[in-house]
């Protein structure tokens, strides 16, 4: 990795050498006076070379000029300080500075190169990046060639600071998102997803009864209706208390032409199932298993009379235990995922629409699960007067997932399941005789599930729809004055069900039963009305300054409400809706959600010359979430409304006139500071409130917990700095970001006096700090008239510090891992056990004479084969006190490198991502090498230890682990790095000669085709959970895993 | 860019092998399997030679665990070669050097009984394994553990085999206890063709409800047990012949024949013990399954004879006077087996503290049953030919006044034995008498009476225990 981050440098360094060679002509200044001054100037082809005719050349109101056929224009300018506009078909457009000259040569790029000038969609308008003030990056989605992915999935390594990491192989299970690192502990570290000016919420509320699954909203989007991505880095704080993490932009595609238009796509795609992880075969399992049993106390006659250690094939249960099943091949399969997609565009000058309908049917490379969507999107643009314009985005989207249990469920998720179910069973009844029955199996007799039985008996479906509306107006009161408003809905509802049969599968244990079969179903709702109304003033005086002044309201009403029921023991598997459950073992919950949200803002952005820029915003919030007593922001009728105020500026160095002899095209200095809330505190956290409870058939209502009317939503404070810099007539471009980060008011539980009866209680007490760079380097490094060549490079880093929590530190436990946060060190640090090796010998283990204190107060010592643990604090013993930090799940650096190469009719893009540094426990494998039960285990536990004098790095097999040589330790800590083939995609445009046919182009994409890590893991990426502490770990989610697209796109 | 290929082609060689670092076997042993390990060691290929030819090699290359304990070249050249041409002796012999599981040499004072393959056991302590040493301790395998031994170990014959077949072992005893093969009733192949109407019980098909067993293995130690340890002691035929005559008195029969069969049954039941003793562990004097001390002089050990599951001592004699063979016999009163009329309301078992002893006890007492000569019954069994002192300890401490009460030999009121004075508040054994039984009684009842009233407290009954002690003078 270091040497490909040498490589580009070393690049940049030589343009940038190569560059300052060329020496400046005419460094003269001079000022227009009056009507203005003359400019001259040819444009050409960057490609070519030739002259670029018919572009257009301005000021922005003020003056045009068109190319003549040798390219060359003349133009009249307000001054020789002016920027002009170069905008031709086909050519990227360009703003330049003039900076004192009167003559241009300038050459350009075609449309698709990066470049300053193109427009980045912000929260309030869309402006050329070039006049920028905040830290904001964009992707234009090109959705045509990446069908399967959700939009969350597919901007990681595309934005320099967005770290997304997919959640697991799960289809359609998106990603986490983290825009620089971490801003909360408890609350929400997602950016503030916001879709054609609507917030989109991105939550799943409430628990799904599917273990481990996550419903993912962002899944209804089709990328394919995507027109691009700007993610918000700073002066977010126009979103008032929901800015804290940034926020994303997504702008579904517009209607760009009236003609009609209609694209069609079909797609077929094969997905690759993981490469196994090895696991013992059925000899080597046997041979563990006996000396696992002998552990536990079985007598060698005892362990010989069991069945599968009969090797007689006479003798009855000979068969049935003498196979050697691969049961990963049992569980995951290659699939097939195939969806069409059609898209209608059009209209007239009154309105414009757009109408797509998308199928899509992926399954997962777990036997029996898929997703498929059924996706609708109409977006519409009404002129209805000159000064009086609407527009209509409509979605519908409805998903089915057919999935299974995974992660943490031992007894249900078939992955985990096919690892530890020991090899010579058969997942079939098979009779003495060696015959195979159809019917499944039974729990083993070691009391492991038959992952057959999950895959085809248990049964785990969603159901989800949302319907996304806004429609809006706006009425131009004159030139520079006009109001607009936007209305939205969304309903959204999400219906479960599942069954876990009885038979095949090892029973869960109630409190009052034991459950011989699990029913459950439930319904998450929610409900959303918003309002965004503004009103705007723009005004440009003098070709100098330039206002603009905003300000509005937005309201948002949410309504959240779930309900879900249990069953158990239905009289037959057959039965698997949950009303036939047992009636005196169901369970009924749920929960409902009302919050409210209104956010004042205010926006004024000055403009100097086209040279500096300052942007100031603010918001003032209410929130039924804050507490009446909340320490900061204003009170207004018994409320507390946080402020929220933040300013950028930007000075444009290569506007200046001192510039002009550069070849720099572009040099850009930013600057911004802002405050801004995150609101994600719970909605009643800060209330009293009651608990339904039974105590001995009586029903009551107990207190929750202490309320706390001063919790009061989290404070960011962010600083951030930047430079922007083009070279070679923008071929090169370069942009850098430092920051600073500081969340104040971050809540925390505090721990309570016991006489309380509470242990802990929500507090606004920690602070927390990141601190950061990023850099996007994009270059056009081959552009010939035939063959053109983007290389995209971008890459950030975050460095997490606690600042303050109560106590100075604390531990939180997941998935068997303990993770520390301490004062002056990262959030989430895996706290753990230091080992070196394994005793070889019980005198070597004598001498060194460890013991740890057993539950019952007596004291083991170690022996031969056991973890030499390190007593670092040379106690004589093992115990809690001799953790210490044995990993750190954040990255050095993430980021991504793309490539976009056109050669004729070919275009091949390619994303490589990479994350470098961070360090991730494999919770999976501490399962498989723990070698303290009958669950089959890795192939490494053939190298346990078994004799005195036998070096080896792999502890005994011992029942129970009675001297905890699995601990949480350093065994589980991997190098998490990797470098990954994200994304490749060819297509190919075919020549249409015919008058029927558009276009045509034909594609293949392939993903996570090749990844490049030391993590042992099924694949380096995952992330079980949004919060910070569950980064890093490995909970054995269904792994993601590779596949090819083939498709067609047809236009008409 | 070629530099970057380059570098992801590395790191694609690296990133394969990431599994096979961590997977790979760390010790040389581990990667071959029993068998294949003894195969490739010069210095043991006559026992690999062996495993071929038995049959065993293909069970120690499977995927069980095993323990190999395997002799050395120099230590199988002395293998008769009778053993390697019978294929069924060769697989017992072979097996004897096998054991399910790994068993690991420990420090010494810990023994280990190990099950071999043929089903005899073998102990290991620290670097022995029986009498041989173990030379080159824990080789471990994939499957398990060898144990290089500088002796073969023998399959010895068990200690019943022995006693069969071993020519040196003498005529007299060992003819007797091979004459106690019977047919014993025994569930375990029978099968059930009914139930009785009356009883409830099932009944069987005649001739599966029995099976033919020594009662010498089931009354005192199953010889063939290769679990367990046992030492048997044979006596001289001279030796034998007087031991039995000695012991003719007390069992007065019918016939000589049957006399002689429960005196040598009573001189025998007493020579095994579960227990293996080496000359040197031998003790003087043995406790024996029925409670009889024997007497070993080891200057009368003739000859030893090792088996799998002990040891047999031939010898020339063995002493037991009678008043060792012939126990007393004891009765717990509340232990009755019958009522001679139902008065369970009026019977009260007792837990009560004995000054004398210092001892609790439990006892028996009937009052105010209003029935005269009212008894309780009870059963002895083998009852000797010869001279009895009767005691009891009846514990009147429910009245002051004395009662009487007696022990009716055969019948409630036969008059061997006289009614006697119960005095409150005697803890002591007090003697009830003295009575002959001229011939040997497989079956004796005898009774606990009341005195000849119906009046509660002269009628009471109260006993702890009878004991009946044999007295030769």
């Amino acid at each position: 990795m270091k040497i490909i981050l040498v490589s580009v440098f070393v690049l940049t360094a030589g343009m940038v050498a190569a560059q300052t060679t060329t020496g400046s002509e005419d460094t003269t200044l001079r000022r227009a006076t009056g009507k203005g001054v003359t400019v001259s100037g040819k444009v050409t082809d960057a490609a070519t070379r030739k002259a670029a005719v018919n572009v257009r050349v301005g000021v922005e109101n003020f003056s045009a000029a068109i190319t003549d056929a040798d390219g060359r224009f003349v133009l009249n300018v307000p001054s020789l300080q002016s920027t002009i506009f170069v905008s031709g078909e086909g050519y990227d457009t360009r703003l330049v500075s003039l900076r004192g000259r009167n003559n241009l040569e300038v050459s350009l790029l075609d449309a698709s190169a990066e470049s300053f000038s193109a427009p980045v969609n912000l929260p309030l308008d869309t402006r050329s990046k070039r006049n920028v003030t905040a830290s904001a990056g964009q992707y234009n989605v090109n959705g045509w060639q990446q069908t399967a992915e959700m939009p969350d999935a597919l901007l990681q390594g595309r934005i320099a600071g967005l770290n997304a990491i997919r959640r697991s192989g799960v289809q359609g299970a998106g990603a986490n998102l983290f825009l620089r690192g971490y801003n909360s502990l408890y609350g929400t570290n997602r950016p503030l997803i916001v879709v054609d000016n609507m917030i989109f919420d991105a939550n799943d509320y409430g628990q799904s009864i599917i273990a481990n699954n996550y419903t993912n909203p962002l899944s209804l989007i089709d990328p394919r209706d995507i027109d691009n991505i700007t993610v918000l880095r700073d002066a977010a704080s126009i979103y008032g208390a929901k800015g804290a993490n940034g926020a994303i932009i997504i702008t579904t595609s517009r209607t760009r032409e009236q003609a009609t238009k209609i694209d069609f796509g079909a797609y077929a795609g094969f997905n690759i199932a993981p490469k196994r992880l090895p696991v013992m075969n059925a000899a080597d399992y046997r041979t563990y298993l006996s000396e696992m049993l002998g552990s536990k106390g079985l007598s060698s006659a005892e362990i010989a009379a069991l069945p599968y250690m009969n090797d007689d094939p006479a003798s009855p249960f000979y068969h049935s235990y003498h196979y050697n099943t691969d049961w990963q091949s049992r569980v995951m399969d290659n699939s097939m995922s195939n969806n069409y997609y059609l898209k209608v565009t059009g209209g007239d000058n009154i309105a414009t629409y757009g109408l797509s309908m998308g199928y899509m049917k992926n399954e997962g490379i777990m036997r029996g699960t898929d997703l498929s969507r059924y996706s609708t999107r109409f977006n519409a643009v009404f002129n209805f007067t000159r000064k009086f314009t609407g527009f209509a985005n409509l979605s519908f989207t409805y998903n089915e997932q057919n999935l299974k249990d995974q992660g943490i469920a031992d007894n249900t998720a078939p992955l985990f399941l096919s690892l530890v179910k020991s090899p010579f069973m058969h997942d079939r009844e098979v009779n003495n005789e060696g015959v195979e029955s159809p019917n499944l199996s039974d729990r083993d007799s070691l009391g492991i599930s038959n992952p057959t039985a999950v895959i085809d008996e248990m049964q785990a479906y969603n159901k989800y729809y949302r319907f996304y509306g806004t429609f809006g107006f706006k009425y131009d009161f004159s030139d520079h004055w006009n109001a607009s408003t936007t209305i939205g809905i969304v309903y959204d509802k999400v219906r479960e069900n599942i069954f876990v049969p009885g038979s095949g599968l090892a029973k869960d244990t109630l409190p009052q039963a034991i459950a011989e079969n699990r029913l459950g179903s439930q319904v998450k709702r929610l409900y959303s009305i918003y309002n965004d109304t503004r009103l705007e003033f723009t005004k440009r005086y003098n070709n100098r300054h330039s206002v603009a002044v905003r300000v509005g309201f937005r309201y948002q009403k949410n309504d959240a409400e779930q309900d879900y029921a249990l069953g158990y023991n239905s009289p037959t598997d057959e039965l698997v809706s949950v009303q036939n459950g047992l009636a005196a073992l169901r369970q009924v919950g749920g929960g409902i959600g009302k919050w409210n949200w209104l956010n004042t803002y205010l926006n004024a952005d000055y403009g100097l010359m086209d040279k500096y820029f300052l942007s100031f915003n603010m918001a003032v919030d209410g929130s039924s979430r804050f507490g009446k007593q909340a320490k900061d922001g204003i009170a207004i009728n018994g409320s507390k409304f946080p402020v929220m105020p933040s300013l950028a500026a930007a000075w444009l160095i290569s506007g200046e006139d001192f510039m002009s002899g550069s070849g720099i095209n572009l040099l850009k200095l930013r600057a911004s500071y802002s405050i801004t809330a995150n609101d994600d505190i719970g909605n009643y956290t800060s209330r009293q409130t009651y608990g339904s409870q039974n105590l001995l058939g009586m029903q009551g209502l107990v207190r929750n917990g202490i309320a706390n009317p001063a919790l009061q939503w989290e404070t960011g404070k962010k600083l951030n700095g930047g430079l922007d810099i083009a070279f070679l007539q923008e071929r090169l471009n370069i942009g850098l970001d430092v920051y600073s980060n500081k969340t104040e008011n971050m809540l925390v539980y505090e721990e309570l006096p016991s006489a309380t009866g509470f242990k802990t209680m929500l507090t606004n007490a920690g602070s927390m700090q990141n601190t950061g760079w990023e850099a996007t380097v994009n270059a056009r490094i081959v552009n010939a008239p035939k063959v053109k060549w983007d290389l995209g490079f971008n890459v950030s880093s975050y460095k997490n510090r606690i600042i303050s929590v109560p106590g100075g530190q604390f531990t939180t436990e997941y998935a068997g891992a303990t993770i520390l946060t301490a004062n002056d060190q990262p959030a989430n640090q895996f706290y753990g056990y230091t080992t070196n090796g394994v005793y070889a010998s019980d005198a070597e283990a004598a001498a060194e004479g460890l013991r740890k204190m057993n539950n019952d107060g007596t004291f083991s010592t170690f022996s031969g084969g056991d973890v030499r643990f390190i007593d670092i604090n040379k106690d004589g013993e093992i115990n809690a006190d001799d953790r210490r930090v044995i990993g750190d799940p954040n990255p050095d650096w993430t980021g991504g490198i793309t490539n976009r190469i056109l050669w004729n009719r070919f275009e091949l893009n390619a994303l490589i991502t990479f994350s470098q540094g961070n360090e991730v426990y494999n919770y999976l494998r501490y399962r498989l090498e723990s070698a303290s039960g009958v669950e089959n285990q890795l192939e490494s536990m053939n190298n346990r230890w078994r004799a005195d004098g036998q070096v080896t790095n792999t502890p005994k097999a011992a029942w129970g682990d009675p001297m905890g040589n699995a601990r949480f330790s350093d065994r589980w800590i991997e190098d998490g790095s990797y470098l990954r083939l994200r994304t490749v995609s060819l297509q190919y445009y075919i020549p249409i000669k015919n008058g029927i046919l558009k276009n045509a182009t034909v594609y293949a994409t392939g993903n996570n085709l090749i990844t490049l890590t030391k993590y042992k893991g099924y694949d380096p990426e995952f992330s079980a959970a949004g919060s910070v502490f569950a980064q890093g770990i490995d909970a054995g989610l269904d792994p993601l895993f590779k596949s090819v697209t083939l498709g067609v796109r047809i236009g008409l | 860019m070629t530099r970057i290929f380059l570098i992801i082609a590395l790191a694609m060689v690296c990133g394969c092998k990431k599994w096979d670092d961590h997977n790979a076997i760390t010790s040389e042993g581990l990667k071959q399997d029993l068998y294949e390990q003894i195969s490739q060691d010069p210095s043991l290929s006559s026992f690999a030679e062996l495993l071929e030819k038995s049959g065993y090699a293909e069970v120690i290359a499977s995927s069980k665990t095993f323990t190999v304990f395997a002799p050395g070249n120099e230590a199988l050249a002395t293998l008769d070669p009778a053993i390697v041409n019978d294929p069924a002796r060769l697989k017992r012999f072979v097996g004897n050097h096998i054991a399910n599981q790994s068993w690991f040499t420990a420090p010494a004072g810990k023994t280990f009984n190990i099950e071999m393959l043929n089903g005899k056991y073998l102990r290991m302590q620290a670097k022995t394994v029986e009498d041989a040493t173990i030379t080159t301790a824990d080789r471990y395998a994939k499957n398990g553990v060898i144990q290089v031994v500088d002796r073969m170990l023998p399959a010895l014959d068990n200690t019943w085999e022995a006693l069969e077949n071993n020519t040196s072992i003498p005529a007299k005893q060992k003819a007797y206890m091979l004459s106690l093969f019977r047919n014993v009733f025994d569930v375990t192949n029978a099968e059930q063709i009914g139930v009785n109407p009356v009883t409830g019980e099932p009944i069987y098909r005649p001739g599966t409800d029995s099976i033919r067993t020594n009662i010498f293995w089931r009354n005192v130690h199953d010889l063939r047990d290769e679990s367990r340890r046992f030492t048997l002691f044979v006596l001289e035929d001279a030796a034998w012949d007087t031991e039995v005559t000695k012991l003719n008195p007390f069992f007065v029969t019918g016939t000589a024949d049957s006399t002689r069969d429960l005196s040598a049954w009573e001189v025998v039941k007493d020579f095994a013990v579960d227990s293996a003793y080496t000359l040197q562990t031998l003790p003087d004097t043995l406790t024996s399954v029925s409670g009889v001390r024997v007497p070993i002089e080891k200057a009368q050990i003739k000859q030893t004879i090792l088996t799998s599951n002990g040891v047999i001592y031939v010898m020339g004699k063995i002493e037991v006077a009678p008043e060792r063979k012939l126990l007393s016999f004891r009765i717990d009163a509340e232990f009755y087996r019958a009522q001679s009329v139902d008065k369970r309301g009026n019977t009260f078992f007792r837990d009560r503290f004995n000054p004398v002893t210092q001892l609790a006890f439990k006892d028996v007492l009937v009052f105010n049953h209003g029935t005269s000569r009212f008894n309780l019954s009870y059963r002895l069994q083998n009852m000797y030919s010869v001279k009895y002192k009767v005691y009891w300890v009846a514990v009147n401490d429910f009245q002051s006044n004395n009662f009487s009460q007696k022990l009716g030999i055969g019948t409630p009121d036969a008059t061997l034995l006289d009614y006697v004075t119960v005095t409150p508040d005697n803890y002591e054994e007090v003697l009830v008498g003295e009575f002959t039984l001229d011939a040997f009684h497989p079956l004796l009842d005898i009774y606990l009476t009341a005195a000849n009233t119906t009046n509660a407290a002269n009628s009471a009954l109260v006993c702890d225990y009878i004991r009946l002690e044999p007295s030769f003078n």
